[in-house]
């Protein structure tokens, strides 16, 4: 589905990502862990075409995303603050959003029923712009909307931060539900305990290189532990 | 016929176009990830900002109209400036904003003349093309032809440049494509 090859970002002489390839596959629910500045946004943003990469290529079904613009039909993500349209209501923003996957009104509106709970009655109908939203409802409002027509990859950096406990287990339960699991799932976490539960292969990044790729396996929350309390 | 007429009749009706193209992209700047993943194409997010503007100076254009006052001429020029506006006049204030890269803050109360920065240099010497190409294009042909003939020039330049719209969006999404990273990475501060 994903296929990275020897992609590398430089600044100045600093390199800060270098992978030199990296397969993901459909249905896959990956994640991506690492201490601040190993590169998880770096990444994920070669993988979008938000930056441009120094060396190598990124391809999403098998399309090239820095030549094509064809793998946006068949991406979503959330990755920071620009990703939300400020000056709308979440239901204009999720309107918006629904109008470019080409989602009816209709199939929007039993879309969003699934998230009642998540939502937790702070976001629809509540009269207000997104701007004035607190930040864990933002960021509410960009997972649920990066789900619009479900597409076959979303890619979510941080998804847990900024989330109460109570939501922070809605969203789990939602991202490992039935629906999903066709889904190739990308997210990132400092979360381990969160991150081992909702993804089936972790990778684990430091100073932009990929030291650990495994499967996940019952050892595998006690062996990031360990590599973590020993950074 | 004074060949300033030509400057008022393009501003009769390019004012919107002025004063929105070169704001594009910078209006989405506090979402432009959004836009850059999200799935639309590059060239229809940019004709879907050239529709805007084509609609608004073709309304100006009908506004304009009890012009007719001051005489037919007059509704020619300004016939004939509204249609190069809506062919070139846009292409080229798109083009401005492709080279303006300050982010502009919509969320923010902005003081008068606050957003005074995102004007450059670049932006001003589109004022070249902007303003004294439909010059040149009335004044050749009416100089060296007759006056009709310079209505038609500048009319028909745009005619021209509306029928071949697909043609020039493709290019100047090729422009704006390379620009991408750039543009976002500006945006992002």
């Amino acid at each position: 589905m994903i296929q990275l090859e020897n992609l590398s970002k430089k600044y100045e002489e600093v390199t800060v990502l270098e992978v030199a390839s990296l397969s993901i596959s459909k249905g896959e629910h990956f994640g991506l862990v690492g201490n601040n500045g190993a590169g998880k946004t770096t990444l994920f943003s070669l993988l979008l075409d938000l930056i441009r990469p120094s060396s190598g290529k990124v391809s999403i079904n098998k399309i090239e995303v820095a030549i094509s613009e064809a793998w946006k039909k068949d991406t979503a993500a959330f990755i920071d603050d620009a990703f939300l349209i400020d000056y709308l209501t979440p239901e204009e923003y999720f309107a918006f959003v629904a109008q470019l996957r080409k989602i009816s009104t209709d199939e929007l509106q039993t879309f969003l029923a699934q998230f009642e709970e998540f939502f937790n009655g702070e976001i629809l109908d509540q009269k207000k712009y997104l701007r004035d939203f607190s930040k864990g409802n933002q960021k509410k409002v960009g997972l649920a909307a990066a789900f619009i027509g479900s597409p076959e990859v979303v890619i979510l950096d941080e998804p847990f931060a900024n989330l109460d406990p109570s939501s922070q287990i809605r969203l789990k339960k939602f991202l490992t539900n039935d629906q999903n699991t066709d889904c190739t799932l990308l997210i990132s976490s400092h979360d381990l305990n969160h991150v081992t539960d909702v993804c089936d292969r972790i990778v684990l990044l430091e100073k932009g290189a990929i030291i650990k790729d495994t499967p996940k396996s019952p050892e595998t929350l006690k062996e990031l532990e360990a590599y973590f309390s020993a950074q | 016929m004074e060949y300033v007429m030509v400057f008022a009749g393009l501003f009769v009706t390019g004012g919107f176009t002025m004063t929105f193209g070169n704001y594009v992209p910078a209006w989405d700047s506090s979402y432009y990830k959004l836009l850059m993943t999200q799935n639309i194409s590059y060239k229809k997010y940019l004709l879907s900002k050239w529709n805007l503007m084509a609609f608004v100076t073709a309304v100006s254009m009908i506004l304009a109209i009890p012009y007719v006052y001051f005489g037919w001429d007059v509704l020619a020029i300004i016939i004939a400036g509204a249609f190069f506006n809506m062919g070139l006049g846009t292409w080229i204030a798109l083009f401005g904003g492709l080279l303006n890269k300050t982010p502009m803050k919509l969320n923010v109360k902005a003081k008068a003349f606050e957003n005074t920065q995102s004007f450059s240099l670049t932006q001003f010497a589109l004022i070249i093309p902007k303003m004294v190409l439909p010059v040149l294009l009335f004044w050749l042909p009416s100089y060296f032809i007759t006056p009709t003939a310079g209505f038609i020039s500048l009319a028909g330049s745009g005619i021209v440049a509306i029928i071949l719209r697909d043609k020039i969006a493709n290019w100047v999404t090729v422009l704006y494509k390379k620009q991408k990273h750039e543009t976002i990475e500006a945006f992002n501060k």
